[in-house]
């Protein structure tokens, strides 16, 4: 009997202490986030506002060679490689090269890519915000030229990026300008665009030409030639070939390709398809799948889809009015086109099967060309005033609309570079007209080509696979 | 008899054994009823007040801050950014909303506005704000001042102004913006991110800050943490601690 009460007593008291324990340790698990709130509160918080500094400062070291390299077979390689790299990486507004004259530490890299490193202190003295290091080499066996970089975040002292290139022998400066956009994407989370070209319409031949330039004006040269007359080149995707109207005389306007690679097959695009009509213009969705065509139906400039591979139409507008001008979304999902169903030429904007089509423009009685921002965020479009046009941008639900380039003389032709941080067009401002770009923002404007010629209907490629 | 008188006293033998565990029990049970009750009290205690979520109260440094009264003139509205939106990047100059159907503007559009002037700096501790509002001849405070005083100062109520605290925000501010980089595409598109810095006694930011309130764009987040990494160490503060850091871009 008292062997129970006792047993009894026991675990009530165990229940007791049970209880208190649990209770002390709620009350410790609630009390404690609420003690570090409170200790949080009693610090008040600082608020910085932005200040000077937009780009990141980049120090780039002059990349080791390989002691196996041949120095009589190459040269001052690393000098010029060196010289590509800082000019890729700087083309990025938001990142910059910081000078020799602050470098806190060699010039040269050491050839040994180690996985930690304790002198991101004295990098940091120096203001660089990253440091870039590496080696280059000849490979012996088939003679690429083969680079290997590694990308520090010097605040944290951690690597970024660490990558392996190998190409083919005599491309190292365009070698250089892949590696540098690529290092942009490590230090600012969004792939540069030095690398990439532009495409545009010049009468330089004395004919309507096609013709590519690099994205900073570098390297122009033809990509067609004949009597035609050629007109709204595009890239296709993968930037594999480029796309464009012929004008031949006797024949109605086709679409033709003109290609580098074997991958593509050049010629006529798509002969079999509507050989009755002519065929205006062809804009490829990003993914490829798609070709935008305009075409003619009863006299007026109509809109279809074709599926690449089937040949498959699908006619996107219905209307006696004129529709051109077609802009895929970077989703490939909506298309802005230009149509004067409402009296004038407006931007408009539909699903990629023709469905909820809705107008965007309701300023200025002339509204053309639109080009669809990469992050989707924003359609860029020409605008007439007087006799002139502009730049201008605008949302794609209309909320958001202000010009972006203006000038007395006429700013035409949008494009989009493919990391949306600069807009091509063409602009008659020096008597001819030429290829210039522009920041986002607006501001830094540059001009790519230089007279000979009029060079227009710019068309920015998008990244190579 | 002397088996009843046995008996007895084993009765009443076991009767003050029952009655001593009795007492013993109830002495625990008073000791867990107080231990319920402390742990009670803890709670009451370490609840925080009402408010939806407490905030830091917000100081805004500038050198206007510790600037004499009588010097400061009347501070127009300032536009005080908002809320982060997420957006990943935008055009940041001349923005002008126009509204549909507008008039068609016979030659030239009009002009846009010009670049937006940097923010002017809002006092947000009491007597300052009033001063302010009193000199600018305002009688109720702009709608953008208004939700940063609500959104950081709110639960967390406010301090009385610390010279020595605000010398010191004002020269982090500084040191801070010597290292932070904003790129043109987050200009001017009201990105905000807080991070949580602790800040030794001597300055020297310890590890790495923790984002407590995303921009909503990872990259404009990380500039902010690589800022204050950059910039430690930081001029000694007036209490080692964590430290609350708004990034207005």
């Amino acid at each position: 009997m008292q062997q129970r009460q006792g047993k009894k007593s026991m675990k009530l008291n165990q229940k007791i202490a049970r209880a208190g324990l649990c209770g002390l340790c709620t009350a410790w698990l609630v009390g404690l986030p609420v003690l570090e709130v409170r200790a949080e509160q009693e610090n008040q918080a600082i608020v910085v506002q932005a200040g000077g500094r937009t780009s990141h400062l980049v120090a780039v070291q002059e990349f080791a060679e390989s002691i196996h390299s041949d120095p009589a077979l190459v040269g001052d390689r690393a000098r010029r490689f060196r010289e590509s790299l800082q000019r890729g990486i700087a083309y990025t507004p938001s990142t910059s090269i910081l000078s020799d004259a602050a470098f806190m530490g060699p010039l040269t890299s050491s050839g040994e890519l180690a996985p930690s490193r304790d002198d991101c202190p004295e990098w940091r003295s120096g203001g660089a915000d990253a440091f870039v290091e590496g080696r280059m080499r000849t490979n012996p066996e088939d003679g690429r030229l083969e680079v290997e970089i590694a990308v520090w975040d010097v605040a944290r002292c951690v690597r970024l990026l660490k990558e392996k290139y190998s190409r083919a022998p005599g491309q190292l400066d365009r070698t250089a300008l892949l590696i540098a956009d690529d290092i942009v994407g490590a230090i600012t989370g969004r792939r540069g665009a030095s690398s990439t070209e532009i495409v545009f319409v010049s009468t330089r031949s004395g004919h309507r030409e096609i013709v590519l330039m690099d994205a900073d004006g570098r390297n122009t040269r033809g990509a067609t030639r004949g009597n035609s007359v050629k007109a709204f080149p595009t890239r296709m995707p993968g930037s594999e070939g480029i796309l464009y109207t012929a004008y031949v005389t006797g024949r109605l306007p086709d679409l033709f390709v003109t290609a580098r690679s074997s991958r593509v097959r050049a010629g006529r695009m798509l002969p079999g398809l509507l050989p009755e009509k002519p065929k205006y213009r062809g804009v490829f969705d990003p993914k490829g799948k798609y070709l935008a065509l305009v075409t003619s139906v009863d006299g007026a400039a109509e809109l279809f889809r074709v599926e690449r591979d089937t040949q498959r139409l699908h006619r996107l507008t219905h209307s006696k009015a004129i529709e051109i001008s077609p802009a895929w979304s970077p989703d490939g999902k909506r298309m802005a086109f230009v149509s004067d169903r409402s009296g004038s030429p407006q931007i408009y904007v539909m699903d990629r099967d023709g469905r909820n089509k809705r107008r965007l423009t309701f300023q200025g009685g002339y509204n053309t060309t639109p080009a669809w921002s990469p992050d989707g965020l924003w359609i860029a479009y020409q605008s007439r005033l007087g006799a002139q046009f502009d730049i201008w941008l605008i949302d794609p639900e209309g909320k958001v609309n202000f010009p972006l380039v203006e000038h007395p003389r006429s700013d035409e032709g949008a494009t989009w570079s493919p990391d949306g941080r600069r807009i091509a067009f063409s602009s008659t401002r020096r008597g001819r007209a030429d290829i210039y770009t522009v920041d986002r923002s607006g501001g830094n404007l540059k001009r790519l080509t230089r007279g000979m010629g009029d060079n227009t209907h710019p068309s920015w490629s998008p990244y190579p696979r | 008899m002397n088996s009843a008188v046995l008996r007895v006293d084993r009765l009443e033998a076991w009767g003050e054994r029952r009655d001593e565990r009795v007492r013993q029990e109830w002495r625990k049970r008073l000791i867990a009823s107080l231990v319920g009750h402390l742990v009670v009290v803890a709670l009451v205690v370490g609840l925080p007040s009402p408010s939806p979520l407490p905030m830091p109260p917000v100081v805004t440094v500038d050198l206007l801050a510790a600037a004499p009264r009588a010097a400061m003139k009347p501070a127009p509205r300032a536009p005080v950014p908002r809320r982060p939106t997420p957006v990943v990047a935008a055009p940041v100059q001349k923005k002008k909303v126009l509204p549909r159907e507008a008039p068609k503007v016979s030659e030239k559009p009009v002009p846009a506005p010009p670049r937006e002037v940097p923010p002017e700096p809002v006092l947000d501790y009491d007597a300052a704000l009033a001063a302010l509002r009193k000199e600018a001849g305002e009688d109720t405070p702009a709608p953008d001042a208004e939700e940063i005083v609500d959104e950081a100062a709110e639960s967390a109520g406010r301090g009385q102004f610390d010279p020595e605290l605000a010398a010191w925000q004002m020269a982090v501010d500084r040191r801070i913006k010597q290292t932070w980089v904003v790129p043109a595409e987050f200009r001017n598109i009201s990105l905000r991110t807080l991070l949580s810095a602790q800040i030794m006694g001597d300055g020297t930011v310890l590890g790495s800050p923790r984002v407590k309130r995303s921009s909503g764009n990872p990259s404009y987040d990380d500039n902010a943490v690589r800022a204050i990494i950059q910039a430690s160490p930081l001029p000694p503060p007036p209490r080692a601690g964590d430290w609350p850091i708004w990034f207005n871009g």
